[in-house]
């Protein structure tokens, strides 16, 4: 087989693609096959599974400036439930005042 | 609280397949509501558990007070000593097994039977003595979530594309979302076991205990509204990337809150756990009990993965050195089309690469959490 200078280029090129086209084919296989026989369990429930109303949209901006973030995350980050009081079961306040035991420097 | 057969005074187990409990000596059976344990008060709100310590993860193995705990469930270590009688808080419920330990055994031989790159001893060891029933306690919350998202995707302009950000806020309110109250479990693990279906939840009865362990909540409040803030913010955020029409859309930065209404459930929820060793790492299987959903990576036989990804590599390479061959040598006049076929296998190949090496980093990441010397990592962080 005969090549001209000109066409070294090009042929080293199309051996770089070649390798890279074949190692990503290889690693794409060897993906799906530990994925279909080796690996189980990664979906989980959708939100649409615990909230028959689903999610309130109060703000959506499309196509905002990054810079603004701080300025938006400022305007929203106040907590809602800051003054929400609540009974906590016996059980965790069990568990808090072992933790407590355990680690006394937590407190500190 | 050891329940015994009133025509035989045999012990008494809990069977998943007919939801009662049944001696093995006589083979009278019970329902649980109807057997009356005259040592348990049944207005107290504590019962009574053997506890056990493994000396190899730090595991509490918890047991009814007629069960003997051999191994711990979490690391399969034998190395388990009798720690202490426990009162415990009763939980408010629990969902009884109803997948049987047999049942647990077929559905994760249905998963990965026929598969080459599964090791055959780790097969082997799929053995009744190998799989535990384990009551995992679950928190179930009310919650009031309210967060607010940066996101980034990208957009076709004309030729090119570009990244646009985007700005989401909002709120939800959530019912009966189950929250791991163990520490032993990683939330990332636990949450992949969902769902669990609450119209299944009897008030909590020992006598299902029987024939199983349990684990008792060792959750602070505090942890607890971390757990439940993660598992609301995976919901959410799963959510709010829908509403961006865009491509490769991501949540750069995120604020939220959560607040857990009054009166969190303390359930009982049934788990299987198939514990093994392969090449000295523990492993664990998770079978929910409820379901029969599998959950855990199984270890590979490297060797195996590596000639199939080997023989892959060496097919397509030649396929791809005949078809560049052709268009360099222009035989069957394929030179004419080489420009379209090396722009569309760069694209296509580079989207590959990327995807197949982000799918390769997930299956390691859950190869690590289905390892257990992860679940003793994660009990000795959490213990300081």
């Amino acid at each position: 087989m005969y090549f001209d200078s000109e066409a070294y280029f090009p042929l080293i090129l199309s051996i770089i693609f070649c390798f890279f086209s074949a190692l990503s084919v290889s690693l794409f296989i060897t993906n799906k096959l530990l994925r279909k026989y080796n690996d189980f369990g990664d979906s989980s429930c959708g939100i649409d599974e615990y909230s028959a109303l689903g999610v309130d949209y109060e703000r959506m901006l499309n196509g905002v400036d990054p810079v603004e973030k701080n300025d938006f995350f400022l305007y929203y980050g106040e907590n809602p439930y800051e003054n929400a009081v609540h009974s906590i079961p016996e059980q965790l306040i069990k568990n808090g005042e072992q933790a407590v035991l355990n680690n006394p420097d937590d407190l500190e | 609280m050891a329940v015994l057969c009133s025509n035989c005074s045999g012990r008494l187990i809990f069977n998943p397949a007919s939801q009662k409990l049944e001696c093995a000596a006589c083979g009278s059976s019970f329902r649980p509501e109807d057997i009356q344990d005259i040592y348990a008060n049944v207005h107290s709100k504590y019962y009574d558990t053997r506890v056990y310590t493994c000396g190899h993860c730090g595991a509490e193995v918890v047991t009814s007070d007629s069960e003997v705990s051999t191994f711990c469930v979490y690391c399969g270590n034998p190395a388990i000593v009798f720690s202490r009688i426990s009162k415990e808080y009763k939980p408010d419920g629990i969902i009884p097994f109803s997948v049987t330990k047999e049942d647990a055994i077929r559905y994760v031989k249905l998963k990965f039977r026929k598969n080459l790159t599964v090791p055959k001893e780790v097969m082997d060891k799929l053995v009744p003595d190998n799989v535990r029933g384990i009551y995992v306690p679950y928190w179930v919350i009310n919650a009031r979530f309210t967060e607010t998202d940066m996101l980034s995707g990208m957009v076709k302009r004309g030729k090119h594309s570009e990244k646009r950000y985007y700005l989401r806020s909002g709120n939800v309110n959530l019912k009966n979302v189950p929250i791991d109250g163990s520490k032993l479990l990683n939330d990332s693990t636990s949450l992949k076991l969902e769902p669990f279906y609450l119209e299944d939840a009897k008030d909590f009865d020992e006598d299902y205990l029987n024939g199983f362990y349990s684990n008792i909540s060792d959750t602070s409040y505090q942890e607890l509204r971390e757990s439940a803030a993660f598992r609301c913010h995976k919901l959410y955020g799963d959510d709010v990337v829908k509403t961006v029409e865009a491509r490769d859309v991501k949540i750069n930065d995120s604020i939220y809150w959560v607040d857990i209404q009054d009166d969190p459930l303390y359930l009982m929820m049934p788990v299987w756990f198939f514990t093994f060793k392969y090449e000295g790492k523990p492993y664990t299987i998770l079978i929910n009990g409820q379901t029969g959903k599998v959950v855990g990576t199984m270890p590979w036989v490297t060797s195996r993965v590596k000639m199939i990804s080997v023989t892959a590599f060496v097919i397509t390479l030649i396929i791809f050195a005949a078809s560049f061959y052709g268009m360099l040598t222009n035989a069957g006049g394929m030179r004419g089309i080489s420009n379209h076929i090396l722009a569309a296998l760069t694209l296509f190949s580079t989207y590959v690469f990327a995807n197949s090496i982000a799918g390769l980093k997930r299956i390691k990441t859950n190869l690590k959490l289905t390892q257990s010397e992860d679940i003793f990592t994660y009990v000795k962080k959490r213990q300081g």
